[in-house]
């Protein structure tokens, strides 16, 4: 009988207040398991798609909006800028590259995003069927749009005002023709319908081929409001221009030639031009911090939910010490060492942890697993139940715990005085 | 009852010439906080001697069985257990003597409620250093006639089984000093004569010495060899 198989007899005995112990420990574990899976992973897509954009220029505002708008497509654009602009850029010899990018429209709660092709290569986005939009009004989906909305090759389809999908003003003397869809990236890439920037132009009353310098777009720049109450139906087959504004454009992707330009050149467009720069680094930082705070709270929670199932085993194992004094006495009697009695103690803790460990663990991935089926079912998001960094310290601050909850019982059960405990002292 | 076949057997329980005594006490003078229960005892017990040790309630008896464990040190003189002097020894040394040489009955059977019999031996032999001995434990258990309970649990049993069951335990390690406190006391006629008999017979087959101490007049006549504790346990 080693101290592994009584320490089991002893478990098995009392197998309610065990199930209960090992149960509280579990849910607490699977807490905190949980929540470390959901911030890595919520972490790591959101990283990934901020470390794509060196810079983000838009028009002035928000910086967090400017680059949650423009980087992660959940937050309404902070504005427009002139067109023209992007010759300052691109003329920058600090800039390596500059993708244009014009938004205002979405179709079924997906985002119509006006941009160049190459923006599919900062996200290594390949065409799964047909091709990429060349012609004014071509579309190409994403994989979880293209999924979700149902619509494939030939399709034709007309953009809302926004996101859509709320039944809003629609454009429909501007069908879009799907000509390519791509194939899943797992980014933001995959949540997207992408057009030309012209076409989203032209669908909001702006000439593509305007190139009149000495027109004044200030009036424009800071415009948000103009695309809402533009009769677009005037636009559709005017072969003269003179009735539509100068291009502007939402924001301007940077790739920078030198990592010099990450200090400078956000300070100089800052200072000098009409835009503002961000940085989706910084600010994915910037939100990981405000975040942050909440996930702190839960994970306070689920830390008090553990310190309170390592009380409950502490509790236990006292009591338990309680009823077993006579057969602590009763080993020392029969040759049992202090230490034997000590680690026995332990020993039963260690395998009640243990169990909760693995059972809340088990819990956790379990959940992340079926919570990845329904999320991937319902909207094509990816989510991984693989183990999160943390899982590892985890699992060795829930043994110490319960080695700690096991620390006074065993103290007390080496020393045990057996001469009183057998005379039924 | 008994089974011989696997019965470990020592021939000789004669005390051989020159060979140190199970037990001996000099000027042994031993309490717990406060004044001595026992004062300045001497007493010598050759190998496979039995002894009765007898007095009215609160002399000492029980004492004397914890010094004899090594529970308790002398505060006066020495005790000395198969020619070891048990204070002389550190703690866990002391433990594993113990488990090693000697084994203990008590008025109380004290059988660990989570274990059944046989794990109750197994676990009792494992803690003497011994192997598991399955057969042994199961010769045991037939010797002593509760072979039928061997999966049983403690709270099944009755007291009359359970003490056979504690005896069981103690025969199990074959000790060399086997102590018994009391061990019929909460019993019957019937299970304590029983017992008693057991006792000195598995003793005898042993070739262990017996201590029991005892105020139980019906199981005085089995014991030819009397300590008879008075105040402070002067004999």
């Amino acid at each position: 009988m080693s101290i592994w198989s009584l320490a089991w007899a002893w478990i098995r005995f009392r197998p309610l207040g065990a199930a209960l112990n090992v149960a509280m420990l579990a849910l607490g574990t699977a807490t905190i398991a949980l929540l470390l899976m959901a911030s890595q992973q919520f972490e790591q897509r959101l990283s990934a798609d901020a470390d794509a954009v060196d810079m983000v220029v838009g028009a002035k505002g928000s910086p967090m909006q400017l680059v949650l708008s423009t980087v992660f497509h959940v937050d309404a654009p902070v504005g427009n800028v002139p067109a023209e602009e992007a010759r300052f850029l691109e003329q920058h010899a600090m800039v390596e590259e500059v993708i244009p990018m014009a938004l205002g429209d979405g179709f079924r709660g997906y985002r119509i995003v006006g941009t160049d092709t190459s923006y599919l290569d900062l996200y290594g986005a390949e065409v799964a069927e047909g091709r990429l939009w060349d012609e004014p009004l071509e579309a190409v989906f994403g994989a979880v749009a293209a999924t979700q909305t149902g619509l494939g090759l030939g399709d034709r389809f007309v953009g809302e005002h926004g996101l859509g999908g709320a039944g809003g003003p629609t454009h429909d003397d501007f069908p879009y023709d799907v000509v390519g869809l791509l194939a899943p990236t797992g980014s933001v890439v995959d949540r997207l319908v992408f057009t030309s920037v012209a076409t989203v132009q032209l669908v909001h009353g702006m000439d593509p081929d305007h190139d009149h310098d000495d027109e004044d777009h200030a009036d424009h720049a800071d415009d948000e409001d103009h695309a809402d109450d533009e009769d677009h139906a005037d636009h559709a087959d005017d072969e003269d221009h003179a009735d539509l504004r100068p291009p502007e454009i939402t924001a301007f992707l940077v790739d920078f030639s030198t990592p010099m330009a990450a200090v400078a050149l956000p300070r100089e467009i800052n200072q000098s031009t009409v835009m503002q720069a961000a940085r989706p680094a910084y600010e994915i930082r910037r939100l990981f911090r405000l975040v942050g705070y909440g996930a702190d709270v839960v994970r306070a929670f689920a830390v008090i939910l553990v310190i309170g199932a390592v009380l409950g085993l502490f509790t236990a194992l006292f009591q338990a010490l309680e009823e077993r004094r006579a057969d602590l006495a009763v080993m020392r009697v029969l040759g049992a060492t202090q230490l034997r009695l000590f680690w026995q103690i332990v020993a039963e803790s260690l395998i009640l942890t243990v169990a909760g460990t693995v059972l809340g663990l088990a819990l956790a991935h379990g959940v992340a697993w079926a919570a990845g089926l329904w999320l991937w079912e319902h909207n094509q998001i990816l989510v991984s139940f693989a183990w999160a960094d943390g899982e590892i310290v985890l699992v060795l601050a829930v043994l110490g715990l319960g080695i700690l909850a096991a620390l006074p019982s065993a103290v007390r059960a080496a020393r045990i005085d057996i001469p009183r405990v057998l005379s039924g002292g | 009852m008994t089974d011989d076949s696997q019965a470990p057997r020592r021939a000789e329980t004669a005390p051989l010439p020159g060979e140190v005594p199970a037990i001996e006490l000099v000027a042994t003078t031993v309490g717990y906080d406060g004044p001595p229960v026992l004062e300045a005892l001497d007493w010598r017990v050759e190998r496979g001697e039995h002894w009765l040790v007898i007095g009215p309630s609160g002399v000492g008896k029980s004492t004397l069985l914890h010094l004899l464990a090594g529970f308790l040190t002398p505060a006066k003189g020495t005790a000395k257990v198969l020619g070891t002097e048990l204070a002389t020894l550190p703690p866990p040394a002391r433990d594993r003597f113990r488990g090693g040489n000697m084994a203990i009955v008590f008025q109380r059977q004290h059988l660990v409620q989570a274990l059944n019999v046989t794990q109750n031996l197994g676990l009792a032999r494992r803690l003497a250093g011994l192997d598991p001995g399955p057969e042994v434990i199961g010769a045991t258990l037939r010797r002593l006639g509760v072979d039928a309970f061997a999966r049983t649990r403690p709270a099944a049993l009755s007291v009359g089984e359970a003490q056979r069951v504690a005896l069981a335990r103690a025969l199990v390690v074959e000790p060399k000093i086997l102590l018994a406190d009391e061990p019929t006391a909460s019993l019957d006629d019937r299970n304590a004569d029983t017992v008693a008999e057991l006792l000195t017979q598995e003793a005898e087959r042993l070739g262990s010495t017996l201590v029991m101490t005892t105020h139980d007049a019906r199981v005085r006549e089995r014991f030819a060899r009397r300590l008879v504790l008075g105040d402070r346990g002067r004999s």
